[in-house]
């Protein structure tokens, strides 16, 4: 009852982490989750994509390939929230609570089909509840999975797609092998849904297989089934995998597009996700995946983490393997891209550091008494996780207001509010058009018709300042950005738009 | 060798004044008042903070590739999980005092040295180990 009560407490943490003011914070959406949401709006009202293609597995936007599984997914959450911030983030929101009970889940099939078979595992066997529960605490409060599961990110949805593959692999090997079907289901849809899961889910499933086959009953059959339902589900995403669309992506971001020597660059991108400032200090650069100020893991995991690896080392059981090769197979797609390190596309790597962490925490907590984790490493933790939170609600919106293109929605809905007033709306190409398409609720239809045509967009047309603005004798509303002076024409500055930092980002004027 | 010069302690106390105030601006604007303002950027705990994010610089992959390449980098590890196993403490002492030096004092060579013990090592028990195995 008591471990019951603890587990839907962390769900409820995990809930109100990930949930809470969703809609604005981050503080915008980005353009990748603008072509998200207006393709899902696409989708759900005439059954094409934004190009007009019926039912597609890839998505063109900005000169790349979107893979399918966010968009269709999203498509359903406009269907009950209508097209909004809500929708497009709260399948990755919803990904990461699953992504916090899977945890739970995972360690504790993990160690009933390990039991008797691992050193490493029979040592905590009798822990076996409380490294599950502690593994979930600690995924449901890591800064790495609370900064991708509150925004629109399809990494979210693809770490949790594996999180349910492990879990149905595990189950398969405890409760019979149709489990493996689900299992091979949710592996090859995690393939549907994120780059990193084409590299990392072929070669997690190759670990597995061999790692774990003289654990699973009747081998033979169950690896047949397995391959056999994985090679069916991944079967009609197969030609767009090797395609030259479905490449586009991979190839654009890969580290074949850096200079000087391959192997000196993978190795630095190699070792520069496992370096401290990234990992435990300063966490990703881009702004959008980080709160900038805080590591990707809390600055008290580290101890416990080194103490763990050291147990993995000694102990070089399957488990450690496990954990290790999942760690390494995680970097393996960061390090061949052009960034590196990356915290987004080795998302698929957090919840491996937290159960790394709970390893090396549990083993201090035997030699350590119960008021010394009470007096010190509570406080410590709390501290750090405040410390987060304070980072988080209070600096993040300011510092990041930018990164997120904010401004662009208050833009759109700010001249929504007074477009009847108007003949023309002239816009600049500095106010993207998918946020127009977007938060206009522009019909899907009439821009599929258009031809995508993205110069003129219902009133709003795009012209280059200052000289493309027409001499008429109707009512024009312009959107400039803050440098231009737009006197020569007589306009007025009706309004300026700021970022929810307070920053103007456009000037409205009326001539 | 080419030794790369991450960071020391002047560069910490440097950096910590310019980061305070940044912080603190961010609180200002966000309405916080001065004690919220103090109690969650005050140099008690960012000092410490950069000064071990200094020091371990030091210690992880990046800083040891970057100076003695990938064989290098795969002994300072053989060395660490060896030096572990064999609960060789002075060695493992020396080397969690090396960055310090580094930190304190423009690197020289001299306190390389360190970290060229711990591959040595590394090496040597690597060899005996493998030894071992084959006889097996």
């Amino acid at each position: 009852m008591k471990i019951k009560i603890f587990f839907l407490l962390i769900i409820i943490l995990a809930s109100m982490l990930r949930i809470y003011k969703i809609s604005s914070l981050p503080v915008s959406l980005y353009w990748d989750e603008v072509s998200i949401g207006y393709n899902a709006y696409s989708i759900l009202k005439t059954g094409k994509d934004e190009w007009g293609a019926q039912s597609p597995l890839l998505f063109k936007a900005f000169g790349e390939y979107k893979l399918p599984a966010y968009i269709y997914t999203t498509s359903f959450f406009e269907n009950v929230f209508g097209p909004s911030e809500i929708a497009i983030r709260l399948p990755s929101a919803l990904s990461g609570v699953g992504t916090v009970i899977l945890t739970f889940f995972l360690i504790v099939y993990i160690f009933d089909v390990l039991k008797n078979k691992d050193k490493l595992i029979d040592t905590f066997y009798s822990k076996k509840i409380s490294f599950a529960l502690i593994s979930s605490l600690l995924v449901a409060t890591s800064p790495w999975l609370i900064q991708f599961n509150r925004a629109g990110f399809e990494a979210s949805l693809a770490l949790f797609l594996t999180m349910l593959g492990l879990v149905f692999f595990f189950k398969a090997i405890k409760s019979g092998y149709i489990y493996f079907i689900l299992s091979s289901l949710f592996f090859s849809v995690s393939i549907y849904t994120y780059n990193s899961s084409r590299l990392f889910t072929p070669l997690i499933i190759g670990a597995l297989i061999i790692l774990f086959r003289k654990c699973i009953p009747n081998f033979k059959v169950s690896l047949l089934i397995f391959i056999v339902s994985f090679v069916i589900f991944i079967s009609p995403f197969l030609p767009t995998y090797f395609s030259k669309e479905g490449l586009t992506r991979v190839s654009g971001e890969s580290i074949f597009q850096l200079k000087g020597n391959l192997v000196d660059n993978f190795i630095v991108n190699f070792v520069s996700n496992l370096d401290s400032k990234y990992l435990f200090f300063k966490g990703d650069t881009n702004l959008r995946h980080s709160v900038g100020q805080i590591g990707e893991l809390f600055i008290w995991q580290l101890p416990f983490t080194i103490i763990a690896l050291f147990l993995l080392a000694r102990y070089r059981s399957k488990f450690a393997i496990f954990l290790l090769f999942w760690l390494l197979a995680a970097v393996l797609p960061v390090a061949l891209s052009r960034i590196s390190p990356h915290s987004l596309r080795g998302l698929i790597m957090a919840p491996v550091w937290q159960l790394i962490c709970t390893l090396g925490f549990l083993y201090i907590f035997k030699k350590v008494s119960r008021l010394g984790f009470i007096f010190v490493i509570l406080p410590i933790f709390l501290a750090n996780f405040i410390v987060y939170q304070h980072t988080y609600y209070l600096h993040y919106p300011i510092v990041s207001a930018q990164d997120w293109q904010d401004g662009q929605k208050q833009a759109v809905l700010e001249i929504e509010k007074i477009q009847n007033n108007y003949d023309h709306i002239f816009v600049q190409r500095d106010l993207h058009f998918l946020y127009i398409l977007f938060y206009s609720q522009y019909n899907p239809a009439y821009f599929q018709e258009s031809g995508h045509n993205i110069n003129k967009i219902g009133k709003y047309e795009y012209v280059n300042l200052p000289v493309d603005l027409p001499i008429n004798s109707q009512r024009n509303l312009v959107l400039a950005v803050p440098d231009y002076n737009l006197a020569y024409r007589n306009a007025k500055l009706i309004k300026k738009i700021a970022m929810s930092n307070g920053d103007i980002i456009f000037y409205l004027y009326e001539y | 060798m080419n030794i790369n010069y991450i960071c020391s302690v002047d560069s910490v106390i440097r950096d910590v004044p310019m980061q305070l105030w940044e912080l603190s601006t961010n609180d200002g604007r966000a309405g916080q008042g001065p004690e919220i303002v103090k109690l969650f950027h005050n140099k008690f705990f960012v000092y410490p903070s950069n000064f071990f994010d200094c020091y371990l610089s030091y210690l992880f992959p990046r800083y040891v590739y970057q100076n003695f390449s990938i064989i290098g980098l795969i002994l300072f590890f053989l060395g660490i999980y060896f030096l572990v196993i064999n609960k060789n403490i002075r060695i493992l002492f020396l080397l969690l005092f090396a960055p310090v030096i580094m930190m304190l004092f423009f690197p020289s060579i001299y306190f390389t040295l360190i970290y060229v013990l711990i591959m040595v090592y590394g090496l040597v028990y690597s060899i005996i180990n493998l030894k071992k195995y084959v006889q097996k």
